[in-house]
């Protein structure tokens, strides 16, 4: 049976049918894997033994290791999904389950491992950092192989007892769509004799016959009982092969450990692994076919690693060898696979065979995702062909340090004759990719073979996406992205002029183009250089207003079916009447589930869609001469513009190796270089309504609205259509106010509009703050923000930073975020970045807030025009308490030494400055003030000093000013992951600031369970609503009983939110803040987003608190409940939520019961709570945490 | 005791059928209804869902942020996405027809605009034993005139029937400007059955919040007075099988509504409240009901107290029987 699935599906299809449990944790690219295993499980699907697999989600990748040791150990078939930190995290228990010879199989795809950068990307660096524990490692090449791949490894781990890795190329493979055929249960059962299952569980821990493992040895026979196992690694390969060739006879797919493809008298050999083999073997094809005599080896066993195996393979005429590595190990002689082929070459069947020995090379490739094309294939045996050839090489970038790359030509297509080529520029949210994803289904349920790839850019609003489609009569093996497509699918008119779009158009090709212009306005509308490019190519233009068509039929911006069917229409692949019929089917069977209105809705806009369209008559007379795109004029440093400015607009590829930072430090503030107008409707204020309340600046997660008071005759030289009004603030005459919408990267969230509360008297529908159509008035704000931005943010000793009102004069050094429009997490960092950002070094969690946060091409972290603003950096997901604690104790040495250098040198610095700077209060804004002049001051003084100690203090006098280090990550960094780091910081008693945006789900990852996550809510590995209740983690630190602790909703309460700010960081300990992070995950319109965190406040579902050591030390209750009783039942915040009623509608009886035993909590913590506020001092611990 | 009847044709082991509710959403659901004794179950009907909430925001959340983020291609588990379209409606009735051993009704929502015929041939393929089709009245359309609704129903239903053999029966609402006459022009349409009748999903106001919220109650047998009367009223006079159904809260209003003439009566409420094993309990009532008055079959009480064309109790001899066996043996409440 043919089936059109991507990698992850392939293998994880599989591994379900021939396991019994999974224990898993989420990361990307891997996730897929066992979110499908848990559906399946949900939906009662079987193994191939009748038993129904069950799926836990761990608290990390090393608890997944951990459950998956003692589900072995417990006779169980277990298995596991992984990739990156998260197979680095599961190597201890991988060395216990290989050192105790435990037949398993763990499935990874493939990424890069953090470094200097985190990437999500794929290489084989997380691979080989494994290869030395002992695991078998098997490698798949493609969709099929990763179907394959995984039963043949189930085979032979259960035959050799060694466990086994099953790895493909992260995202190339893992989420690459192609038509594969698909192995019945027979056949795995054919394959895998039940014996075998047998033999497994036998081996179990079991008191009936009991066994001791795990013991602990001496020198006496530890190292004999390593030895012990040689004879289990050297069956293996032949165990391998056995399997595979069982597999060949039960399907006919032949494979080998090492497989060699080319001309048997091949002089050139490329010998790689992964995904790359298929490039490498179509480009030998295409090659040979003109006259070379090329192969390529492709590795698909590699521990243990098949040597004879390989020299037997290689052919008696090979005279050189290029051994490709996807992977970098700095300082190494060489890359793993390269070592090991030199190794095998001078093994003495090798020196037998090539009595000359080939000559080797090695190259590196594809690191975290690169391209690697038929053309880079070529070029790697062009090189090989040169007497001098490079034996050290890179190919797919421009090092111009070390000059190890090859140059490279784009373009060579080896893709069969008859292969359509097709790519699809749109947004995220208007369901191209969905369409495409059907429209290979489509046809790969047709005679059709189909393969889809599909690229995103980093932004979570506003996304970019590229469907990469291939189409043909025979199997699609080309792992990466068509370079000149015959079809270009353009859904967003201003997409069009992205160079992308029609440099990657092949000559002649047909391009659908999606324009909200009539057709005779389209022409007029392109520029020069996109006429011009049609014009040369040849390209036929054919033109729909899907827009208009989807609004006309309630679909919004989902355009996708209108140019699913356009594509069809144009394309002719398959005849119109059965293309009509099978979109039908897919609409029915895709939006059934969203109801009857959607279905209906989507089934008309096929026929609006082949209503609307009409090819454009290209005026050939119009031929203009030829321009380039505008460059991104961008003020500021060589960096910005050589870098930054090319990585926005996405010409990264061409940035050579010497521009690029080595140790991945990179500049702050760069965010507001983009300007992404990612949305038509933004924010735009009413002077005459407004009251100044700062309530929307205050709210903004884009950090869009900015206000400034400033003296009146500042406005002389304002733009004439600068909005102000006279400031109302009492005690400050004369005064001007303004408030600044930044248009250009407003993303249109409505957050400002539903906090304001002025409303004008005449129209309730209108308040001082609207959203409207950008167009009339963007370049008149342009202008406005210009002379804006002139204008000084008023001075900060001079505001209260006790109120809202007085924030929203504090400059936002976060800003312009790529987080979802109306995110709930941004806007608590930008307070954040408003109120210390100055002074703040930020340790940030891996998730949305790392991604929004530091994902390149810029970051919205910025800094004031004293060049002063947060310094930020992500280590991992699981270790982000202890890097801060880590970035605390640093700071704190620092001062420390600054603090005894000054006392050494108090003669010359004099003691009562030495005294007044070391003891000097930081806690008010003046105060903060007052000590940066005594520093500078000291800084001063230092220069006349000729000592040893003087310039030590130089080097650490800025640690006299009061640094306030935060903390930052998401639940499942604190309640998962990160949470045994988090405790023990929060029990250090140290001065940090931790600050949690919770919400409740792994957001980052799309929605997989926390322990945040609430009674009654589905998420992934929660489909049928979490039975458990949330954790309590404010209540677990208040049991230490020196932690400040905050739970804070900024939608309820944005008063008790800043008080909770600025007391938390005054506390001289470990402070915690749990937000109420409204999200996309829960399934609401993020427009309601504050208004659902009021309405969990009311409800008693989020009570908002403190716990504050300070007042218990001073004797008065600690812990302040600040929000009422509840007010709202339950089931009224929950049920505005789809992760809420989505269980009532698909198990009503049981979203009924949840929601009943999460009402009843509510009830007995607010009892609790209320208990808790009623105790005096004295009922809590004197613990005052000074260390 | 004999409890078999017949229903639209179909034979059933007792006069007790679950009506649409969200006990036939999963195939365990059905499993356990069909377990609990009653004699046939009608399937939630496959629109129904769909009337109760905004489906296009729904859709439009979900949707929106899908497939944008590589890291996050959805935010939601797939199977917890309710699965109450017609696809998955259509696979669950085929499963529940092929495990379960009473006949299950397939339910079509008749307020709905969408492919009718279509969908009642399709649910005659996934094995249903017949048709309930549900004709919702709107309340608060001030466009449609009555003539143009009846009209409106009668072709819904004509279109459906024309497409199927399995029998169908029709749902109706009370609003109907002659609800006598519109029943009668069913039955001469050739319905299989009259389903007597809808209940309302009626809109409250919430005087905290000042909003208008919509509550599902359950019935109770305070509702049994107008189908009551309205079977009462009409079983003599139409060919087409009754269905009664509001109110049933034990074997009290399922005797009544059998003694007004209704073949089956239907009831969700009931087990909502008090659970699967309920059903036998309301069986047994019955059978003890029946035995003590002598009785060995359904027939001989169906009807005997619905109305002659002088509005007289039809049978009324046999009625007087009864009311001597009468003695009331266990003291139920007679209200």
């Amino acid at each position: 049976m043919k089936i059109t699935i991507d990698g992850n599906e392939a293998a994880a299809s599989v591994a379900y049918r021939l396991n019994e449990l999974c224990a898993i944790y989420p990361i990307t690219p891997s996730s897929p894997m066992a979110e499908l295993a848990d559906e399946w499980s949900t939906q009662g699907k079987r193994n191939i033994y009748g038993t129904l697999p069950k799926v836990i989600e761990m608290q990390s990748e090393g608890g997944a290791a951990g459950a998956l040791h003692g589900i072995l150990q417990g006779g169980a078939l277990g298995t596991t999904f992984t990739s990156s930190q998260g197979l680095l995290l599961m190597i201890p228990d991988i060395y216990k389950i290989v050192g105790e010879l435990t037949s398993a199989v763990i499935h990874v795809a493939a990424r890069s491992i953090a470094t200097s950068a985190l990437s999500i990307f794929g290489d084989h660096a997380d691979v080989m950092a494994v290869r030395q524990s002992g695991i078998a490692m098997l490698s798949s090449a493609s969709v099929q192989e990763a179907h394959d791949f995984a039963a043949i490894a189930q085979a032979a781990t259960l035959k050799s007892r060694i466990p086994f890795m099953h790895f493909f190329d992260g995202f190339r493979t893992s989420h690459e769509l192609n038509t594969i055929d698909f192995i019945e249960d027979e056949i795995l059962r054919q394959l895998l004799p039940i014996e075998l299952l047998y033999q497994h569980r036998k081996r179990s821990l079991n008191p009936n016959h009991p066994v001791l493992r795990g013991t602990s040895q001496n020198p006496d026979v530890f190292f004999q009982t390593r030895e012990a196992v040689n004879t289990y690694y050297a069956k293996t390969p032949q165990i391998v092969q056995n399997a595979m060739d069982d597999f060949a006879k039960l399907t006919n797919r032949a494979y080998h450990t090492v497989d060699f493809f080319g001309d048997p008298e091949a002089e050139k050999i490329i010998i790689a692994m992964g995904s790359s083999t298929e490039t490498i073997s179509a480009t030998v094809k295409y090659l040979n076919a003109h006259s070379e005599k090329t192969a390529v080896l492709a590795i698909h066993l590699y521990r243990p690693f098949p040597a004879e195996e390989v020299i037997a393979a290689l052919p008696l005429t090979t005279k050189r060898i290029a051994v490709l590595d996807r992977t970098k190990e700095p300082g190494s002689l060489g890359e793993p696979l390269l070592l090991d082929i030199e190794a095998t070459l001078r093994k003495d069947s090798a020196k037998n065979k090539f009595p000359v020995q080939p000559l080797v090379s090695g190259g590196r490739y594809g690191l975290s995702s690169k391209e690697f094309t038929p053309g880079m294939v070529k070029a790697i045996f062009e090189e090989m062909s040169r007497p001098e050839a490079k034996r050290e090489f890179t190919i797919g970038i421009n090092d111009n340090i070390s000059f190890f790359s090859l140059p490279y030509e784009k373009g060579l297509n080896t893709t069969p004759e008859g292969t359509v080529e097709a790519i699809f520029f749109g947004v995220g949210s208007d369901g191209t990719v969905g369409a495409n994803k059907n429209t290979i289904k489509i046809l790969g349920s047709l005679d059709y073979y189909a393969q889809g790839y599909f690229v995103y850019d980093s932004k979570k609003s506003g996304s970019q996406t590229a469907s990469h489609l291939r189409f043909g009569k025979s199997p699609i093996s080309a792992p990466y992205l068509i370079e000149k497509a015959s079809f270009i699918g353009c859904h967003q008119f201003n997409l069009i002029e992205s160079k992308e779009v029609l440099d990657r158009a092949a000559d002649s090709a047909t391009l659908l183009l999606n324009s909200i212009y009539p057709k005779d306005e389209v022409w007029d509308k392109l520029s020069p250089r996109t006429r011009n490019l049609i014009i040369e190519k040849n390209i036929s233009v054919y033109v729909i207003n899907a827009t208009q068509i989807a609004r006309d039929l309630g679909l919004g911006s989902r355009i996708n079916i209108i140019l699913q069917t356009s594509f069809f229409a144009i394309s002719h692949i398959i005849d119109p009447a059965t293309a009509k019929e099978k979109i039908a089917e897919s609409i029915i069977k895709t939006y059934s589930k969203r109801g009857q209105k959607v279905v209906d809705a989507n089934l008309a806009a096929i026929d609006r869609a082949l209503d609307g369209l009409s090819k454009l008559d290209v005026e050939k007379v119009s031929i203009t001469p030829l321009h380039e795109k505008e460059k991104i004029e961008i003020d500021g440093s060589d960096f910005i513009g050589n870098v930054i400015s090319k990585l926005i607009a996405g010409e990264g590829e061409e940035i050579p190796v010497s521009l690029l930072p080595a140790d991945g430090t990179w500049p702050t503030g760069t965010a507001k270089l983009e300007k992404r107008n990612i949305s038509d409707i933004v924010a735009e204020w009413n002077p005459d309504l407004c009251i100044q309340c700062g309530n929307c600046s205050f709210v903004c997660p884009h950090s869009v609205i900015r206000a400034k008071y400033y003296p009146d005759q500042d406005l002389i030289d304002a733009p004439g259509k600068f909005k102000h009004a006279p400031l109302i603030e009492r005690g400050i005459p004369d005064m001007s106010y303004s408030l600044q919408i930044y248009v250009e990267d407003c993303t249109g969230c409505g957050l400002c509009v539903e906090a304001c509360p002025a409303t004008s008297p005449l129209n309730p529908n209108i308040k001082a703050i609207n959203l409207a159509e950008k167009e009339s008035f963007l370049e008149q704000e342009k202008t406005n923000i210009n002379f804006f931005e002139r204008l000084d943010y008023p001075d900060r000793r001079k505001i209260d930073f006790g109120t809202v009102r007085g924030m929203q004069y504090l400059e936002p050094l976060f800003e312009f975020s790529g987080a979802c429009a109306g995110c709930g997490e941004t806007p608590y960092l930008k307070l954040l970045s408003q109120l210390f950002g100055d002074r703040a070094i930020i340790a940030n969690a891996t998730g949305c807030s790392s991604i929004y946060g530091g994902n390149l091409p810029t970051t919205p972290w910025t800094s004031n025009k004293f060049g002063r603003g947060p310094a930020w950096s992500n280590s991992l997901f699981e270790d982000n308490a202890e890097f801060g604690l880590g970035i605390r104790l640093a700071v704190d040495q620092q001062s420390d030494i600054a603090k005894q250098h000054l006392e050494e040198l108090a003669n010359e610095l004099g003691t009562d400055f030495v005294s007044e700077i070391i003891n000097a209060r930081q806690e008010s804004e003046s105060e903060i003030e007052l000590q940066r002049l005594r520093i500078a001051e000291l800084n001063q003084k230092l220069q006349s000093i000729d000592s040893v100690i003087a310039r030590d203090l130089e080097s650490v006098s800025e640690a006299l000013l009061a640094k306030s280090v935060w903390i930052v990550g998401g639940d499942g960094w604190a309640y998962d992951i990160g949470f045994g780091g988090l405790d023990h910081v929060l029990a250090s008693g140290r001065n940090v600031n931790i600050l949690v945006l919770d919400t409740e789900v792994y957001s980052n990852t799309g929605g997989q369970m926390s322990k945040s996550t609430p009674t009654g809510a589905v998420a992934k590995f929660a489909s049928s609503g979490k039975k458990l209740e949330k954790k309590d983690l404010p209540l677990q630190a208040i049991s230490y009983g020196n932690v400040y602790v905050a739970k804070i909703a900024m939608g309820a309460d944005k008063k008790q939110t800043l008080i909770a700010f600025r007391e938390a960081e005054a506390y001289p300990g470990p402070s915690l803040i749990i937000c109420y992070s409204h999200c996309i995950a829960h399934g609401i319109d993020m427009r309601l987003g504050l208004e659902q965190q009021y309405n969990a406040v009311a409800s008693g579902y989020w009570p908002l608190f403190r716990y504050d050591p300070l007042l218990q030390a001073k004797g008065e209750r600690p812990f302040l409940l600040d929000s009422p009783r509840k007010r709202i039942p339950f089931k009224k915040y929950a049920l505005q939520e789809i992760r809420y009623s989505s269980l009532k509608r698909s198990n009503p009886q049981e979203s009924e019961r949840l929601l009943k035993i999460a009402e009843d909590d509510i009830e007995r913590k607010w009892q609790s709570y209320e208990e808790m506020s009623l105790k005096p001092a004295t009922a809590y611990s004197t613990m005052d945490g000074k260390v | 005791m004999d409890l078999k009847t017949t229903y639209m044709g179909i034979d059933i082991k007792n006069p007790l059928v679950a009506s649409p509710s969200p006990l036939s959403h999963t195939l365990k659901q059905i499993q356990e209804l069909a377990a609990s004794g009653v004699g046939a179950i009608v399937m939630h009907s496959l629109f129904e869902e769909q009337l109760t909430e905004d489906e296009d925001y729904r859709a439009s959340i979900i949707e929106s942020h899908s497939e944008s983020f590589a890291e996050s291609l959805s935010y939601f588990p797939e199977s917890a996405l309710a699965a109450t379209g017609p696809t998955e409606y259509l696979e669950l009735l085929k499963a529940a027809t092929s495990i379960v051993d009473i006949p299950i009704i397939g339910s079509l929502n008749g307020s709905a605009i969408g492919n009718w015929t279509s969908y009642a041939k399709k649910i005659q393929t996934a094995g249903a034993s017949g048709i309930e089709l549900n004709l919702y009245c709107p309340i608060g359309n001030l466009e449609i005139t009555s003539q143009e609704l009846e009209q409106l129903h009668f072709d819904i239903f004509t279109s459906v029937k024309r497409e199927v053999d399995i029998p169908v029966a029709v749902k109706l609402s009370p609003t109907y400007t002659s609800l006598a006459n519109t029943v009668k022009r069913f039955d001469l349409l050739g319905a299989d059955a009259i389903v007597i009748l809808n209940r309302y999903i009626y809109p409250d106001i919430d005087l905290d919040t000042l909003e208008v919220i919509s509550n599902v109650n359950l019935s109770t047998k305070n509702e049994i007075k107008l189908p009551l009367a309205i079977i009462t009223s009409l079983r003599h006079y139409i060919k087409a099988d009754i269905a009664a159904t509001g109110g049933v809260e034990t074997a009290v209003e399922v005797i009544k509504y059998l003694l007004a003439g209704a073949n089956v009566v239907m009831t969700t409420s009931a087990i909502l409240k008090n659970g699967y094993t309920y059903v036998g309990k309301i069986l047994a009532e019955l059978d003890i009901w029946l035995t003590s008055r002598g009785c060995s079959n359904l027939d001989e009480i169906r009807g005997t107290l619905s109305h002659d064309q002088n509005n007289n109790y039809y049978r009324s001899s046999y009625v007087s029987a009864l009311r001597k066996a009468n003695q009331n043996p266990y003291g139920w409440s007679n209200n």
